[in-house]
């Protein structure tokens, strides 16, 4: 590893008596992880600077630039070295060499403009920074609990390294920056034919190919027929192309489905046999197909699905996963998932613009005991605020507001924690159709590219082990949202460019990196690419890591020679850097040329079509056991107590305490937000305008059902779907214009049963999507989420040798609304009217009553009645009515003598029941849907508030709003009430 | 008089720009987006409006601290520009990170020798997006009515206004401060800001740095619980940009 010596080190920290964040901060952190015994925690930034740069010049730095002078206290030296003054425990945490640091980016060019502004005559003086942080830690009693917090709380080993001064460790500082080493230029091939099938198994496992045997044997016949081996980079380039990740080869593959009937049939014992050619086209994309919605205008074919807003504009939606790395770095993980995300709106069509941004989580529950953590595998509560703070610091800083999200809890996503991010943007209709033609230079745009994140797909498309975190270290990375943002606002000004849109393709760089982008892009044509062309981080990366890094905040351009100048000049006032690394032809294969040398040439065709095609097994014999929660036993005397411990459970409390840190407000089109009514109650679903000066919105929803709610996966899907399109219609979306999203995640797909389970909810996506006729757009899935534990964890606490998540499915709905002044909040009103519940009954479903409810709710909303419309979630119309209370800080009043059922309790608290809540004055018309649903009439709303339920004269409960709100709103705040990660 | 000219001014990282636009335009102004590269090259360039904006965002991502690097971008030959526009009458508006801006370039001070002031992370040390309710004070500044509350919504991690050791403020430089209200979750004052100070002005009261968002109230839709209340005359967002309008010039 090349060095540059450090000359200077500037650190900086809080005057006395003004607020120290960070070390407060982090000194909350360490005692929720349970160091109690930590007094005081100081923190202390570091720059260290290396270059020509005199005394006076770090001096004026220091004083312009990186100390504010109101409340902190700057100082400079010349040597690295630990303050001797100090008795207590030292730690440094500094960024592994290679890791991307944002900070020390910018840092860089500030110091240079400064000092030039100063003397124009200046060159850049400041060649190198890093950053770090120190912090003073008092009243730690030994050096093991030192080492253990600076692991567990302070740094994270995969992205950071730590120094400690404390009791007899000295640890010596780096007086270098690391820069990476120089490679010589050598071309390496890859001895294949003549290898037998374990030889053959063997290199897939040891490059870390995950190839199936006969995909192996298919690449070696191919290049046997070429008479010659493939170069590393060739082998390489077909592995990530025929990635799951890229490919999505399970759920494209044939299958043979053996087992329970679906639909009303499905809990019948009778078997059936079905044959799906291509499960996803045969479920998903042929829902789409036979429903034909003009209003669709792109669906399954780019970065993400497009429908219709106005005559000019169409909305794109994109919804991703990003799981493998948020498991093992959750705060980069999770920023790199938005950032990767928004490209792909970026990279629809001709470019979209981000509107806003989603996010779901699924984690094991914040309370996990410490002690029961298997190794390689992060507390989950660390994960959550790690995800979280990527979400909000990507989001917040692009300035796209996060504008709905959910978070599940279960205890079988310890080890594998899930995170959904989604992104919406606005594109004029006349840009949603592009095409790179032959002659177009191939340009790269935006971050340079180092040897961050490579093989992120192929790791993304296996399982997780204990050793996980060290081997894949390189393919997690550190998002830089800025770069990201420059990249957002120098596309839209060449897409809306006076002399028209500046180039005829763009896409993103995502999984797979060049490889993908360009590969993809030159899939109908041809392509040349001069890999040393590519603007690189460091020098010393081989050809195959230019062409694979994942590196981020990158795009690729097709753009015709005439438009380069244009194209150079929009970029370079944005500060974004573009490269032309090659060009656009007509011969059908990829060429990848480094210097004079050619190292790779291959076959497009067989790329991507190349990948053996095979025929999965699947059976359903019925419904696993003991998955289904068992249910509490609620009487009409636990019945006060059980609304109190609901409302407050981890599963329905308020998500405030994430919401608050989402900039959920930036570009001004907010109508519906996270939280509602002035006691700021939950919201169903979000509504945003994107055109300020336009009444027309855009209702977005999510659908989750957990398997412990509904074991059968098909059924799981269609309550899914319903779901998100309950969310949507609570809002005032029109149910005939909603389009939804799929994202599967699930724990494997290796045994004929979990093949089942993904065949039935396919189905089940297939059946909804018909019956409630709302079309998929796009969709993505993520089926390798299981862990393998090392033989002594699994011993020692008790686990199963895999932990394997739960079949989990995510719906994200987009919906139409006409006149965002129609939109209706949950929130309950003042001035009283009456409460119904429109239900149906998932213990003996049928399609046909949920959707004519879904219309009925929709059409009184249009009529203008309903002053407040609530979804009935998974925990029943009680738990919805006090929801409508806290938002509203209005009461009920209500008495069920005249429910049919003989349990009022159940009619409460039934997880079975789907359907709305609704606040309404004046007469309601609910004739249309009498004959296939129930509308209970509950009772009253009153402006006194507090929340009474009885059952024929006897009061079940009576409890004060303010009562409810407390417990509502109290679940997350331990766990989630300071930040992490900057 | 015509239409007042404003620049809005945009850096990589600035966010806030194109609502601020679109406020402004509601307002009456005649509105550009000028990049700070521009005006750096050109200060003179300054002296072709009346009004300048600093947006909201995370100019150059806050990396060293809010507003700190475009704060250092700005420079004396643009400060000078700057204070001749508002010596000709001209307006400045900061909008949170344009107030971290201005308040680090140094065109807002808190009018008493030997005390700074800065801008630095909330109490609660999290980034919070939320709305509250704001009370004016000032008879001396150009974007406010005084005696006159504001309700608007904040969306910042380093919104605390602090001054340095032992200092103080002159009373008159505060604009805004957070107040009692319309009952909200949680503290009127959301970053334990010194004296619940959410804006200050400069001696003239023709800068102005705001940590609240002005130009994200300028439609009723876009009031927090608008479905439960009336339809105001004029939300409260957009009498600030109007009376800015007014007193221009």
């Amino acid at each position: 590893m090349a060095e540059r010596k450090i000359n200077w080190r500037v650190s900086v920290r809080a005057r006395h008596g003004q607020n120290d964040a960070k070390g407060r901060i982090t000194l909350s952190e360490l005692r929720r992880a349970g160091f109690d015994e930590v007094a005081a925690v100081r923190a202390t930034r570091i720059y260290e600077l290396a270059g020509d740069i005199s005394y006076d010049q770090v001096q004026l730095l220091c004083d312009k630039l990186l100390v504010d002078r109101a409340i902190e206290i700057g100082a400079v030296e010349s040597t690295v070295s630990w303050p001797d003054s100090f008795a207590g425990a030292l730690v440094e945490v500094h960024l592994q060499p290679g890791i991307m640091d944002p900070v020390a980016l910018s840092a860089i060019d500030a110091c240079n403009k400064l000092l030039q502004n100063r003397d124009p005559s200046m060159a850049s003086p400041v060649e190198c920074v890093q950053t770090a942080w120190r912090y003073e830690i008092d009243g730690v009693g030994r050096i093991d609990r030192v080492e253990e917090m600076a692991q567990r709380v302070l740094a994270n080993d995969c992205v950071e390294r730590v120094f400690i001064k404390a009791f007899d460790r000295t640890d010596a500082l780096p007086s270098e920056i690391a820069i990476a080493p120089v490679a010589e230029f050598k071309l390496i091939s890859v001895a294949l034919i003549g290898l037998d099938d374990d030889a053959l198994t063997e290199l897939s496992k040891r490059g870390r190919l995950f190839l199936s045997l006969p995909e192996v044997k298919e690449i070696q016949a191919h290049f046997a027929k070429l008479g010659r081996d493939p170069t590393d980079v060739e082998l390489e380039t077909i592995a990530q192309t025929w990635s799951e990740h890229c490919v999505h080869k399970t759920l494209k593959s044939a299958v043979a489905y053996a087992g329970r009937p679906f639909g009303v049939e499905s809990s019948s014992c009778q078997t059936v046999e079905r044959r799906y050619d291509n499960l996803l086209v045969d479920t998903i994309v042929r829902a789409t197909e036979e429903l034909d919605c003009d209003w669709c205008l792109s669906v399954f074919e780019d970065n993400a699905g497009v429908v219709e807003f106005d005559d000019d504009n169409g909305i794109a939606f994109k919804v991703e996963t990003h799981n493998h790395p948020s498991a093992i770095e959750p705060y980069g993980g999770a920023a790199t998932g938005v950032g990767g995300c928004v490209r792909d709106i970026l990279g629809c069509g001709l470019g979209a613009k981000p509107i806003a941004n989603t996010d779901v989580f699924c984690v094991a529950e914040p309370g996990w005991d410490d002690a029961r953590l298997p190794t390689g595998v992060l507390h989950p509560r660390r994960i959550l605020r790690g995800i979280i703070g990527g979400v909000r610091d990507y989001g917040n800083r692009m300035g796209i507001p996060t504008v709905a999200g959910g978070l599940r809890f279960d205890e079988r996503y310890l080890a594998n924690p899930l995170v959904f991010v989604g992104s919406v943007g606005i594109i004029p209709r006349k840009h949603i159709a592009k095409a790179p033609k032959p002659g177009d230079r191939i340009v790269v745009a935006g971050g340079r590219t180092g040897r961050d994140g490579i093989g992120g797909a192929t790791f993304s498309s296996g399982e997780l082990t204990d050793t996980h975190a060290d081997e894949f270290s390189h393919a997690v990375q550190i998002g830089n949202a800025i770069e990201e943002k420059k990249l957002l606002d120098a596309l839209l000004r060449a897409r809306d460019h006076e002399s028209g849109c500046l180039y005829s393709a763009v896409t993103d760089c995502g999984a797979g990196g060049l490889s993908s982008a360009v590969g993809e892009m030159a899939e109908h044509l041809g392509a040349s690419v001069q890999l040393e062309n590519v603007p690189l981080k460091y020098t010393g990366l081989r050809y195959n890591e230019i062409w694979l890094s994942e590196a981020q905040e990158r795009m690729v351009f097709s753009v015709h020679p005439s438009k380069m100048e244009m194209l150079q000049a929009v970029f370079e006032r944005e500060g974004v850097e573009v490269a032309d690394i090659g060009e656009f032809n007509d011969s059908g294969t990829l060429e990848l040329r480094f210097n004079d040398e050619q190292v790779g040439r291959l076959d497009l065709d067989f790329m991507h079509n190349g990948l053996p095609k095979i025929t999965r097994v699947a059976r359903w014999d019925g419904l696993p056991e003991g998955v289904a929660a068992k249910p509490v036993k609620i009487t009409n005397e636990n019945a006060q107590e059980m609304m109190l411990s609901k409302l407050a459970s981890i599963d329905s409390c308020s998500r405030e305490p994430i919401f608050r840190q989402y900039d959920f407000e930036v570009q001004g089109g907010s109508v519906i937000k996270p939280l509602v009514g002035v006691g700021e109650g939950p919201s169903d679903a979000a509504v945003i305008t994107p055109k300020l000066d336009s009444n027309r919105g855009v209702a977005i929803g999510m659908g989750m059902c957990s398997d412990r709610i509904e074991p059968d996966p098909y059924w799981m899907a269609v309550r899914s779907i319903d779901e998100a399109i309950r969310n949507l219609v609570c809002v005032g979306a029109d149910p005939s214009r909603i389009a939804i999203l799929d994202n599967f995640c699930w724990g494997g797909c290796a045994d004929e049963e979990a093949m089942g389970a993904l065949v039935r909810a396919c189905q089940g996506c297939h059946d909804a999507a018909l019956a409630y006729k709302a079309p998929f757009i796009s969709g993505k899935d993520s089926l390798n989420n299981q862990f393998s534990l090392s033989p002594d964890d699994a011993k020692r606490l008790n686990l199963p040798n895999t932990i394997a998540i739960p079949p989990t499915l995510l719906i994200s709905g987009i919906g139409h609304v006409e006149d965002i002044r129609r939109c209706v909040t949950s929130d309950l009103k003042p001035g009283g009217g009456e409460l119904f519940a429109v239900t149906y009954d998932w213990s003996s479903p049928s399609f046909e009553s949920a959707a004519i409810v879904h219309r009925c709710i929709a059409a009184l909303i249009a009529g203008g009645n309903v002053r407040a419309c609530h979804d009935i979630s998974d925990e029943g119309v009680a738990l919805a009515v006090a929801e409508m209370c806290i938002g509203g800080k209005c009461g009920a009043h209500f008495d069920l003598k005249n429910v049919a059922d003989d349990e009022p309790v159940k009619v409460l608290f039934d997880k079975q029941l789907g359907g709305y809540v609704i606040q309404v004055t004046g007469s309601v018309d609910f004739s249309s849907v009498k004959k296939c649903t129930n509308v209970i009439k509950l009772g009253v709303v009153t402006d006194e508030a507090r929340l009474q339920i009885a059952a024929a004269d006897r009061m079940l409960l009576s409890i004060d709003v303010a009562e409810l709100d407390r417990a509502w709103r109290g679940g997350l705040v331990r766990d989630l009430g300071e930040r992490t990660n900057g | 008089m015509g239409k007042p000219r404003v620049a809005i001014l945009r850096s990589a990282g600035i966010n806030c720009d194109e609502e601020a636009v679109f406020a402004w335009g509601l307002a009456g102004a005649d509105v550009s987006l000028v990049h700070l590269d521009d005006f750096v090259a050109t200060p003179n360039r300054v002296d072709e409006y009346d009004i300048l904006t600093f947006p909201g965002g995370f100019s150059f991502g806050d990396d060293i601290s809010a507003g700190a690097i475009f704060a250092s971008c700005i420079g004396q030959a643009l400060s000078d520009r700057i204070r001749r526009l508002v010596d000709r009458g001209g307006l400045v508006l900061g909008i949170c990170n344009g107030f971290q801006i201005l308040v680090k370039a140094g065109l807002l001070d808190v009018g008493t020798p030997d005390t700074a002031c800065s801008l630095t992370i909330n109490t609660s040390g999290q980034f919070t997006c939320r709305w509250v309710t704001l009370e004016s004070k000032s008879s001396n500044c150009a974007f406010l009515e005084p005696n006159r509350h504001y309700f608007l919504p904040i969306a910042h991690a380093e919104g605390r206004f602090v001054v340095s050791d032992g200092g103080e403020i002159s009373p008159n430089r505060v604009a805004l401060s957070y107040a009692d209200g319309i009952q909200r979750i949680g503290p009127a004052n959301p970053n334990g800001s010194v004296h619940d100070i959410a804006a200050i002005t400069d001696v003239t009261g023709r800068i102005i740095g705001m940590m609240p968002h002005p130009e994200r109230y300028v439609r009723y839709t876009q009031h927090p619980f608008w479905t439960s209340i009336p339809e105001p005359t004029e939300p409260d967002g957009l009498a600030i940009f109007r009376t800015a309008v007014k007193n221009v010039g």
